[in-house]
């Protein structure tokens, strides 16, 4: 555990506010969680693309993991890394970086969004839904490999790569 | 049973055991060297490939194939090909395995384990056999014919050669050998190629069933010299002519379902099993040749083949498959599970089969179960296993010689075989029930037995015992218990009055039956228009049903009641209710009760046909109508939640995971075949179990109408085009909508509000409904009139608008019928047709279009409409038909005359509705309703024109 850490979780006399700014200041730095989220997000989506054929028990649950995952864990994991990484967006030195985690910052917000509105609104077939349906297919596609290759050198891959 | 490459290995298809054994021949001691193999449910046929690595089977009931490899004797795979996959035979040429699917009616070429090639082929594919210069032969069992194709060609497309239909005949004389043939199992090919033996039967279903004269035993011949294959006519083996061996009791010796054919190596004789009277038959070939016109008529009709030997019984019972080596003959005893071996002598004449080993092979089976023992009666027409109480008289047929494997959409066929005048015999099945079969079914298997087969003391002729079928004895009894037991298996008739069923499986659950009410929440509209619909409260919400369904139980037994609940209230009949709830919804709107339901986290049991039920139906099986289809429950594909009807939580999860992902739910909640249709025919066709009787046959009334016009998609109307359309104003129209809630735009939505005739019962709940049903009869008729030069006043009924005989369905009820009033000169009226007494009942002397079901003595059967065994009268006007009405006027009328007409309908008699008033006081009377009006005024120059000149007036002349 870092010093700063310990001052987070140690240090009573600091308001919430200030508990949550620390928190988020941590979290800039830490991407685990939310790496494996949006991984895990990436790849029961994937199994859900009509043109992989899938046995239906492993369709079923991974619908529901994915469902589940991204309304629930994601905004806690994935949502809250963003908020906090997102200000490097303009602080980094890294061109590359800065244009991929730009980029990010898009499909991050179109997938999330579509992706709310699929769950609570549907995929029912008409016009609206077929678009959103495709948008959340295309950015969630975009998303999974660009994320890869902007975390790279941090990745959780990269530590099995390691092992 | 087939022979390795080798042909030190015996390979036998089980049967209904689900197995295949291979029995190892160098080895002496035959039960170590026996192994069995569970592979399927029903295995019946089986090919090796040429190199001997895999032996392919067809799964009969498991709709599958089997690939086995032989060396390790596992299974290489098992593949779902279509209905009722059954014989194989394996093309060296071009290493791959034909399969026929017989319910499908195709034609299956699998390569290296896949399929490669499907050839549509006519109904009922059977048995396979293939030429040498690579000729397929196919028999069609039910229909009677033989196609040919050739299949010689790497690369190129199957193609049909010929198909030919093998000779049919009747005679005067009933008791001589003939009718169609059937159960065309089996093709043997001679060693040389030049002919092959089809072993059947003769169905001779044009007169009342009796035991001699019904079906005939028969092998037809087909020359097959290359581009002129032909049967050979006059050499069928009418097999109690050619036999004509008299036994002890100086009676022809009578033989029964001859099964399958092998030739010995040489050719020069052929063996035929005998799968009913259990025997084995034996033809000399020796002697046959090129035909000589000069010699004996009965050597020239037997083709020089003659029978020389019936080895009377083989050790087992129903004996099907054959296999010859050298003089070694195997016969593989289907019910028993048992393989005999038997010598058979030589090639020469007098050479004669003789006994070996009975029981040479065995297999797992338990043969002591009350269903073996069942399915032993089932094929069985042996007339001295039990001399006292036999199941058939002098060895004729069996169950099996017409409900070919069971109770399945072959039963179509045998609806259909009816060649009777309707006037005299409307029957088509067997005569003389006590109880329509299901009422009763031990009493009624017992008439069966007697009528048809001649057993249990019809033909006392070797010593049978009368038996009573009211109070059979006690081995009696049992007997037809285990008969009953084959009969209800889930794959024959479960609810043995119906021919519902469901997949694997005899009853459901009530708690399977998910509430239709929560549906509606993505498909509301659908929900809606279903919800006051007659195709939901029809079991205790339809009075007419009810009075009608508790008759059926007290006159024929309460058992019968599956019949009418197949359709009315499946949902109970599959949950194990005979009786429909007390609960009726005749005035209830929207489908309140179901919400209520759904507010209480309850099943819908309700009656009717509910969500799940039409959307599950998975398989349609053309029984000729009675519920025949498919149902299964539990395979549907079920997201998380979607079952847990009891939180409220899961099922608004499952909820979101289904409009989020929504293409599974969709595709397991819908069948290609939802719009054919036959899936309407399997209600809307109806016969009565047992005799047969063909009491509402909606569907081939379309099928020859105009409407039934695929090849002119402007004019082709089916079922739901009119029936299931939004507006009945525009049929013929596309009409846009959706049937889920932000579902996508349809270019033609398929409505759930089923418009129909009966606009009585769903005008208590829904006027909207019932407008639509009064609009769609009022598009049917069309009405003209002329007065002719003699002072007749003809009146012509034209049926332009519907697809079907006006009116169908349940047409021995529905009043349609003609009102004329005509009126001379001076204002009086002088003439007057079709009127209501104050009492509401329709004026006997009327003109109604309407069937007339009646008794074998001629007397009309009224509300017991299943015992219709005579057509007493058929009025109604047939698709694209019309019908004409004479009415005599007066001579002295003063003209000039007016006379209006007018076509009428109501939905029940009168006399119907005050029964049916008396259990449901509440029950408003039909309102008539008035489907075509027209008045002319006829002067006397009418009467001068040219006589026979036709000028029918469709004008409207109103006063």
């Amino acid at each position: 555990m870092s010093v700063r850490q310990a001052n987070i979780a140690f240090d009573n006399r600091l308001p919430m506010g200030g508990l949550v700014t620390r928190y988020l200041d941590w979290l800039t730095y830490h991407h685990r969680m939310a790496e494996w989220m949006l991984l895990l997000l990436f790849f029961t989506g994937l199994v859900l693309w009509d043109r992989i054929p899938m046995v239906w028990p492993v369709f079923r649950w991974s619908l529901i993991i994915h469902v589940a995952a991204g309304l629930i864990i994601f905004p806690l994991t994935t949502g809250l890394f963003w908020v906090s990484h997102r200000r490097l967006l303009k602080s980094s030195k890294k061109p590359f970086l800065r244009i991929t985690g730009q980029l990010l910052d898009w499909l991050l917000s179109v997938c999330f969004l579509s992706g709310l509105i699929l769950a609570f609104w549907g995929a029912t077939g008409n016009t609206l839904s077929t678009w959103v349906s495709d948008i959340h297919w295309v950015s969630g596609l975009l998303m999974g490999p660009m994320m890869v290759r902007h975390a790279w050198r941090f990745s959780v891959l990269r530590f099995f790569k390691r092992g | 049973m087939q022979w390795s490459a080798d042909q030190r290995t015996i390979f036998s298809a089980n049967l209904w055991q689900g197995s295949i054994t291979r029995i190892d021949r160098s080895t002496s001691n035959i039960a170590q060297a026996q192994r069995e193999l569970k592979v399927g449910q029903d295995i019946r046929r089986l090919a090796l490939d040429s190199e001997g690595h895999v032996l392919l089977a067809t799964d009969y009931l498991g709709d599958s194939i089997v690939i086995v490899d032989i060396e390790k004797w596992k299974i290489e795979r098992t593949l779902a090909v279509g209905r009722r996959p059954f014989a194989v035979v394996y093309q060296p040429a071009r290493n791959r395995f034909w399969i026929t699917l017989s319910e499908d009616a195709q034609l299956i070429a699998i390569e290296k384990g896949e399929i490669v090639e499907r050839v549509v082929t006519a109904e009922t594919p059977r048995g396979l056999a293939l030429t040498e210069d690579g000729r397929l032969l196919v028999s069609h069992a039910m229909t009677g014919e033989v196609s040919l194709f050739d299949v010689a060609q790497s690369g190129s497309p199957t193609r049909l050669i010929k198909r030919i239909k093998l000779h049919e005949v009747q005679l005067p004389d009933e008791f001589a050998s003939q009718g169609r043939p059937r159960l065309l199992d089996d093709i043997a090919i001679s060693p040389d190629g030049s002919e092959a033996w089809l072993p059947h039967v003769l169905w001779n279903f044009d007169h009342e069933f009796q035991f001699q004269s019904t079906v005939f035993p028969a092998v037809s011949l087909l020359d097959l010299t290359p581009g002129n294959e032909h049967e050979l006519v006059e050499q069928r083996k009418q097999l109690f002519q050619t036999i004509n061996v008299i036994d002890n009791n100086s009676r022809t010796r009578i033989v029964s379902n001859p099964h399958d054919a092998e030739f010995s190596e040489s050719g020069a004789k052929v063996y035929l099993t005998l799968a009913g009277s259990d025997d084995l038959l034996v033809f000399d070939r020796s002697r046959s040749g090129k035909s000589n016109k000069k010699r004996h008529r009965r050597r020239k009709q037997q083709g020089g083949a003659k029978a020389i030997q019936i080895y009377r019984h083989v050790p087992g019972r129903n004996p099907r498959g054959l296999l010859i080596e050298n003089n070694q003959l195997w016969v593989q005893n289907a019910v028993d599970q048992t393989i005999s071996l038997l010598d058979r002598g030589g090639d020469h004449p007098f050479d004669r089969v003789k006994l070996e080993q009975a029981e040479w092979a065995t297999t797992s089976a338990v043969i002591d179960s009350a269903i073996q023992r069942g399915r032993a009666l089932f094929h069985s027409a042996r007339t001295d296993t039990d001399p006292k109480y036999p199941v058939a008289g002098d060895f004729w047929m069996s169950c099996n010689s017409c409900h070919l494997d069971g109770f399945n959409f072959n039963n179509r066929y045998l609806v259909e075989e009816h060649a009777q005048d309707k006037k005299q015999d409307a029957r088509s099945g067997h005569p003389g029930l006590q109880h329509m079969v299901s009422g009763n079914p031990i009493s009624d298997f017992i008439t069966i037995i007697q009528k048809t087969q001649g057993g249990l003391g019809e033909d006392d002729r070797d010593g049978a015992l009368p038996v009573d079928p009211a109070k059979p004895p006690q081995s009696v009894h049992d007997a037809m218990t285990d008969l009953l037991a084959l009969v209800t298996l889930p794959h024959n008739l479960p609810y043995t009055g119906t021919w519902l069923r469901l997949e694997d499986q005899s009853l459901t659950h009530p708690e399977q039956w998910r509430n239709s009410a929560s549906c509606a929440e993505c498909h509301q509209e659908m929900y809606d228009q279903w919800a006051d619909s007659n195709h939901r409260l029809m079991g205790e919400s339809n009075p007419y049903f009810k009075v009608l369904l508790n008759l059926a139980g007290e006159t024929e037994g309460e058992a019968f009641k599956s019949w009418c609940l197949g359709c009315h209230a499946p949902q109970n009949l599959m949950s194990g209710k005979l009786d429909l709830g007390e609960n009726g919804h005749m005035f209830e709107k929207n489908g309140a009760s179901l919400y209520a339901a759904l507010d209480r986290k309850e099943p819908d049991l309700d009656e009717g046909t509910g969500c799940l039920f039409c959307h599950r139906i998975t398989g349609i099986e053309d029984a000729g109508g009675n519920g025949s289809f498919r149902v299964n429950l539990k395979d549907r594909e079920r997201y998380v939640g979607e079952d847990d009807l009891k939180s409220d939580l899961m099922q608004w999860v499952s909820s979101r995971l289904i409009n989020a992902k929504p293409e599974v739910h969709k595709r397991s909640y819908s069948q290609p075949f939802y719009t054919d249709p036959q899936l309407c025919k399997t209600c809307h066709n109806e016969f009565a179990p047992g005799s047969g009787a063909l009491i509402v046959d909606t569907y081939n009334e379309w099928l020859l109408s105009s409407f039934n016009n695929p090849a002119d998609p402007s004019k082709h109307r089916s079922c739901i085009d009119c029936h299931m359309h939004a507006d009945v104003a525009r049929i013929g129209e596309d009409i846009e909508g959706r049937s889920t809630l932000r579902g996508p735009l349809k270019k033609n939505v398929v409505t759930h509000q089923f418009t129909g005739a009966n606009h009585h019962l769903v005008g208590l709940r829904n006027k909207e409904l019932e407008r639509m049903s009064i609009e769609l009869l009022r598009s049917a008729g069309e009405l003209q009139q002329q007065l002719m030069t003699d002072g007749q006043l003809r009146v012509r009924v034209t049926n332009k608008g519907a697809g079907h005989a006006l009116p169908t369905g349940v047409a021995d009820f529905r009043q349609f019928w003609l009102e004329v009033r005509v009126t001379d000169s001076t204002g009086n009226e002088v003439y007057r047709s079709g009127a209501l007494d104050k009492g509401g009942n329709l004026d006997p002397k009327a003109r109604v279009f309407m069937k007339e079901f009646g008794d074998m003595q001629g007397k009309p059967v009224g509300l017991l409409f299943w015992r219709y065994a005579k057509l007493l009268s058929d009025t109604r006007i047939p698709a694209d038909g019309y019908r004409d009405e004479i009415y005599q006027l007066s001579k002295d009328v003063q003209f000039p005359i007016d006379v209006k007409t007018r076509l009428l309908y109501r939905i029940y008699p009168q006399w119907v509705t005050n029964i049916v008033r008396e259990s449901e006081p509440d029950l408003p009377d039909p309102k008539v309703v008035e489907l075509q009006s027209l008045v002319s005024r006829f002067s006397s120059d009418e009467l001068k024109r040219v006589p026979g000149e036709s000028i029918l007036q469709n004008s409207y002349q109103p006063r």
